[in-house]
């Protein structure tokens, strides 16, 4: 949030000025120990801050790398001035935090001052308050416009649904209440950004009024942009109710993953994400570390969110920690849109590992270690609009382990050898959750094929929580 | 979002009336003052237009507040004073209408100040009937305690009557009833608009003869 200064002073004044002349309050300065300064920031550190919870490339000014790679990115859109002042990242303790930004909030940016308290060593809000103030000098809109701008660009894994209960009831109450300043102003500026373009949005914000006056916000809007606040307020909601999911823009802007199966860069500092490739209709596996899931986003926001399970099993001491041992084979949806991952994905290819018919794809090699560190495959297609049919993919798997029933092979899932499910000992999933049943399927290097019914579209079109079938692999033999 | 109707103008009229009846048992006859000085405090109601340029659809800002007035003035004819005024009328949360939608902005006013030579007659000495009219400058603020205020220039006439009773030869209290007509133009947010306000405003005055005698 942006916290602006009280009016208190102001209306004492006016009540008794003759004339205007009240300036704002100062905010104050915050506290903390300059630790590292680059290219566009300066990294303060309040000495009660324990910097010890934090990875250790994020210790002392290590953060700086993670707020120049936030910079480079958001910058490819809102275009914010070189060498202009820099943006002072105050790195303190939750308790100070909330001091220094007033009312309640866990973090501020302190409008005019570029300085940003936070606790997060990113904190992608407000950094997008101080790109503003860089991006449009001097421009303070009303809150709705401001707190909803720095909710409309960001990369993060979150579902962001469509809640039309959350909407209120006219626009002029979501532009004077204060109330729906993040979640509908979030809506407004990002239909904003999508039909009219960011550059034209970023000279909208410098000339938005200050004042909450719906008169004038609306006079302001239809002249700025020669169509009534009526007719882009029932658009906006048109646009929403027909995607269902209305997430913040992101830019996307960094290089796509080679996907020829090499070691990538999974650094989270200098990828805080990665924007996945034109898969041309194939599939893509992609590996990660020990213990993540799998998300998927669309970098305009708005077809849907959906993530993988995860390997609870990952996080256990059982199992090592491994850079690969998270798998997921996608298919990712053909709607022509540019989608990103926050996954610190490892490696990433493509080929044509998911199919209708088994045997007719591409075989994807597991890593060597999938095995041994409890590897966990998720099996994913774009279950918006494909259901009630059966996909294959078939994995080379490095050693021998078993799939067990009991931790999370479900019973849409089935692992075989061959292409010969059901016969001999491919027991389908549905036979081995009977409890006369062995609990799990022995499975031996080489080629494991997996078939997934995948279940109907649901109502609506949501991708379930998590998404796509998932086996657990362990060393484990019963 | 409703406003709850104000009780602030009815209250003030049973006021001014209950102390107008006690005073008038007094029956001080009314003196010629050469140098009057008044101070009034009461009520207004603003009911104001804004209007934007271009054929663009306007907004209507109403409310009650509160009004003060301090006037100074001369005697230049038996019976004919003229002066000077500053009035401070403040409007807090007022409704906005526009486009059907009325909308009450919490922890915003609107606030008028008005600075105006006036010319006050009474045509009847013996009686504390007095007639009288005021031109001026306006200097119209308009507050938003979440962000800012802004200002605009504009100006105001109005035609009032008021009634003394005089509780000694220097002293007077009375009621004071006035109907101004506003006018301000505005530039904010490449907005450029003039707001056309009517403001009624019922007062308690108290007057005293500034020079003695």
């Amino acid at each position: 949030m942006a916290p602006r200064p009280s009016g208190r002073r102001c209306a004492c004044l006016a009540w008794l000025a003759l004339v205007a002349g009240c300036g704002l309050p100062a905010s104050p300065d915050l506290t903390g120990t300059l630790v590292g300064e680059s290219a566009h920031f300066r990294l303060f550190v309040d000495p009660d801050f324990d910097a010890s919870r934090l990875p250790a490339d994020l210790q002392g000014a290590g953060s700086l790398d993670w707020l120049e790679s936030d910079w480079t990115d958001k910058q490819t859109m809102l275009k914010m001035p070189e060498g202009a002042r820099k943006i002072d990242y105050h790195l303190m303790t939750s308790a100070h935090t909330v001091a220094a930004c007033g009312g309640g909030a866990d973090s501020c940016e302190l409008r005019a001052t570029l300085q940003i308290a936070s606790d997060a060593p990113v904190f992608q809000h407000e950094l997008m308050h101080a790109y503003m103030q860089l991006a449009a000098p001097g421009a303070d809109p009303i809150s709705f416009i401001t707190e909803g701008t720095a909710q409309a660009i960001g990369c993060y894994s979150l579902p962001w649904k469509v809640d039309p209960r959350e909407d209120a009831s006219s626009w002029q109450e979501a532009v004077t209440s204060g109330l729906y300043d993040y979640g509908e102003g979030g809506v407004f500026v990002r239909y904003l950004i999508r039909t009219q373009g960011i550059d034209a949005f970023v000279r909208y914000y410098q000339q938005a009024p200050q004042r909450r006056d719906p008169a004038l916000f609306a006079t302001n809007f239809s002249a700025f942009w020669n169509m009534t606040i009526d007719d882009a307020w029932a658009a906006m909601h048109a646009a929403r109710r027909a995607t269902g999911t209305d997430a913040p823009i992101c830019p996307c802007s960094w290089p796509t993953p080679p996907t020829d199966g090499q070691p990538l860069d999974s650094n989270p500092i200098t990828h805080p994400y990665w924007p996945l490739p034109d898969t041309g209709g194939a599939s893509l596996a992609l590996t990660a570390p020990s213990a993540e899931f799998f998300d998927f986003a669309d970098c305009d926001g708005v077809a849907p969110y959906f993530e993988s399970n995860f390997a609870e099993l990952q996080t256990t001491n059982f199992a090592p920690s491994l850079t690969d041992v998270a798998v997921a084979i996608v298919q990712l949806p053909s709607d022509g849109r540019r989608r990103y991952t926050t996954t610190p994905i490892s490696t990433a290819a493509l080929g044509a590992y998911i199919t209708d018919s088994c045997g007719e794809g591409v075989p994807y090699p597991l890593p060597a270690d999938f095995v041994t560190g409890w590897g966990a495959l998720s099996v994913m297609v774009d279950q918006a609009s494909i259901g009630g049919v059966t996909k294959y993919a078939q994995v080379q798997l490095p050693s021998s382990g078993v799939v067990a029933a009991d931790v999370g092979l479900n019973t849409d899932v089935d692992v075989c050898d061959s292409c010969a499910f059901d016969q001999g000992s491919c027991v389908a999933t549905a036979a081995l959750m009977d409890p006369l049943a062995p609990l799990y399927t022995r499975v031996r290097p080489g080629p494991v094929n997996v078939r997934w019914k995948v279940p109907p579209v649901a109502p609506g079109g949501a991708f379930p929580d998590p998404a796509g079938a998932w086996i657990q692999v362990t060393t484990i033999l019963k | 979002m409703n406003r709850p109707r104000s009780l602030s103008i009815p209250l003030t009229v049973v006021g001014l009336v209950a102390v107008l009846c006690g005073i008038a048992r007094a029956e001080v006859p009314s003196p010629d003052r050469p140098s009057p000085l008044r101070l009034s405090a009461g009520a207004a109601y603003l009911r104001e237009s804004w209007s934007p340029s271009g054929n663009r659809a306007g907004a209507v800002f109403s409310g009650a507040g509160p009004s003060l007035e301090l006037s100074i003035g001369k005697s230049v004819r038996p019976r004919l004073v003229v002066g000077g005024l500053w009035q401070f009328v403040g409007v807090l949360d007022p409704a906005e209408s526009y486009m059907g939608t009325t909308t009450v902005v919490s922890g915003t006013g609107r606030f008028l100040d008005v600075f105006a030579g006036f010319a006050d007659y009474t045509p009847n000495p013996r009686r504390g009937l007095h007639v009288g009219g005021s031109a001026g400058l306006l200097v119209a603020t308009t507050l938003d305690r979440a962000c800012c205020f802004t200002t605009s220039w504009g100006a105001a006439l109005s035609v009032r009557a008021g009634y003394d009773l005089f509780v000694s030869r220097r002293w007077s209290i009375g009621a004071l009833a006035q109907l101004e007509a506003t006018r301000a133009w505005s530039r904010e947010s490449n907005v450029s608009a003039t707001s056309t306000g009517l403001l009624p405003t019922l007062a308690l005055s108290f007057t005293v003869d500034s020079r003695k005698r």
